[in-house]
C-alpha cells in the first residue's frame, strides 16, 4: 500500500500527520517534501541520492527513532541533481521490499507536489478548520482528481480539543467539498511535545490525539486494503 | 496505413535524425529509434511531450503529417527508427515526464548551486543511527548555512544586475530628451 500524504498549503501539520500514520501502519515514511526537511534526518544516503541515481532506494531506508524513513536531502546541489521523475520507481521500490509506504508530499501544484500523487495508490488530505487551509485544500483534491489518485480520507488537524469528538454541521460540509470523510485531529500538547522529542505521539503514552490517529490508520487502512 | 520517413546528419560527433510521419486516416503511432541513447528535445529538464527513453509516441489525425526530430551520439543507422501502430488500449497512461512537462519543474535554479558543490556532491556513507540521537525536529545543519549563503550571494548579483540595467535604461531615456 502506497499513500500520499498531501495539503493544499504548508503550515497545517501535514508531516506531523504523515509521521504519525507511518508510525500507526508501520509503514516506511518516504519524505519527499524536498524543499522543506520537516521530519528527523540521519546521516547516510538520502532522497536526493536515490533520485540522482547514486544510491539504491532501499539503502537510503533507515531506522530513524521508532519510525523507519527514507530521509529527503537538504542540500541545493543534491536537489539540483535529483530527477524529481525517479519518485515514482523509487517508491514502487520501497512498497515491494516493506509493504506499506507513506509519502510525506510537498504542498502545492507543482510537480513535486503531483509526482507522490502519481506515486501512490491514494492520498490524505490535511487540512485545518480555516478558510485559507481549506481553499488550497480544495485545489490540492481536484489535483487528485486529475491524477486519478482516490482520496482515502481527509485529516482535519488541529481542532479545537472541546469540537473533535462533537457533530458541526461544518464539517460534513467540508467533507462533502472534498469528498471524503474527515477524521479529527486535536490541537493538543501532547502533539507538540511529541514532535519536540522526534517521537511519535503514541509513544508518549495514552491520549486523544493517540486515538485519533489511531482511528485515522483504521479507517484509511479499510479503504485502501 | 501509416507512413515514416527519414534524414539523418552527421555534425561534430552527433546524428541529427529527422522523421516525418504521415497517415492518411487517424491513428496512434510509435516511433522507436535504432540509436541509442537517444537525445530528445527538452522542456521544463524533462523530453518533450510524447518522448519516453528511446520512444516517441503520438496521434495523427487523418490527412495529418508530423516532423519528429532527435539527435544521438551513435552513428547514423538505416533505417533510424522504426514506426508500429498502436491500438486504442495501447495508448500510454499519464508518466512522471508527463506530469512534469505540465506541472512544471521545481528544481532550485542552476546560478544558486556552485559549480563545486555540484562535482563534489557525493552520497554520505550510512551510519547506523538509534533513538537517542536522532535530530528530531528540524534545526540547521552545516548544509543550510552554506545555501544560504550562496543564497545572499545570488541576491547580491541580480542586485548588481538590476543596478546595471537601470543605468543603461537611464542612459538610453537621456539620448531621447
Amino acid at each position: 500500500m502506497i499513500l500520499a500524504v498531501t495539503a493544499g498549503k504548508g503550515g497545517v501539520g501535514k508531516s506531523t500527520v504523515a509521521y504519525n500514520l507511518a508510525a500507526e501502519l508501520d509503514a516506511v515514511l518516504v519524505d519527499a517534501d524536498l524543499g522543506m526537511a520537516d521530519l528527523p534526518s540521519a546521516r547516510g544516503p538520502d532522497l536526493h541520492d536515490v533520485l540522482a541515481g547514486r544510491a539504491a532506494p532501499v539503502e537510503a531506508v533507515r531506522d530513524v527513532g521508532p519510525v523507519t524513513m527514507l530521509p529527503c536531502g537538504r542540500s541545493l546541489a543534491g536537489a539540483r541533481a535529483a530527477d524529481p521523475a525517479a519518485l515514482v520507481d523509487a517508491v514502487d521500490t520501497v512498497a515491494g521490499q516493506y509493504g506499506c509506504v507513506v509519502i510525506d508530499s510537498p504542498a502545492g501544484m507543482r510537480s513535486d507536489a503531483g509526482l507522490p500523487l502519481l506515486a501512490a495508490d491514494a492520498c490524505l488530505l490535511v487540512t485545518r478548520p480555516t478558510p485559507p487551509a481549506v481553499a488550497d485544500a480544495v485545489r490540492t483534491r481536484e489535483l487528485a482528481r486529475v491524477i486519478e489518485t482516490p482520496l482515502s480520507r481527509v485529516a482535519l488537524n488541529r481542532v479545537d480539543p472541546a469540537r473533535v469528538h462533537s457533530d458541526d454541521p461544518r464539517d460534513e460540509r467540508l467533507a462533502n467539498e472534498l469528498g471524503a470523510p474527515l477524521v479529527k485531529i486535536p490541537d493538543a500538547e501532547i502533539v507538540a511535545r511529541a514532535q519536540r522529542a522526534g517521537q511519535p505521539v503514541r509513544a508518549l503514552g495514552n491520549s486523544d490525539a493517540g486515538r485519533q490517529f489511531a482511528r485515522l490508520a483504521t479507517e484509511v487502512q479499510r479503504v485502501i486494503g | 496505413m501509416p507512413t515514416l520517413d527519414w534524414h539523418c546528419r552527421r555534425i561534430g560527433g552527433v546524428t541529427l535524425v529527422e522523421l516525418v510521419v504521415e497517415s492518411e486516416g487517424g491513428c496512434h503511432v510509435r516511433i522507436d529509434s535504432e540509436l541509442s541513447p537517444v537525445w530528445p528535445p527538452r522542456s521544463q529538464g524533462v523530453p518533450v511531450a510524447g518522448w519516453d527513453g528511446t520512444a516517441y509516441e503520438t496521434t495523427l489525425e487523418a490527412g495529418d503529417r508530423q516532423v519528429i526530430g532527435f539527435a544521438s551520439p551513435a552513428e547514423p543507422t538505416d533505417p533510424p527508427a522504426t514506426l508500429e501502430t498502436l491500438s486504442p488500449q495501447q495508448e500510454s497512461s499519464l508518466t512522471p515526464h508527463q506530469l512534469v512537462r505540465a506541472l512544471g519543474g521545481s528544481k532550485p535554479p542552476r546560478d544558486a548551486v556552485p559549480r563545486s558543490e555540484t562535482e563534489t556532491h557525493t552520497p554520505r556513507p550510512a551510519v547506523s543511527v538509534d533513538a537517542s540521537n536522532t535530530d528530531g525536529p528540524p534545526r540547521a545543519n552545516e548544509d543550510s548555512v552554506t545555501d544560504q549563503q550562496r543564497l545572499d550571494r545570488l541576491a547580491r548579483r541580480q542586485r548588481e544586475l538590476r543596478r546595471r540595467v537601470d543605468a543603461l535604461a537611464s542612459s538610453a531615456e537621456s539620448r531621447y530628451e
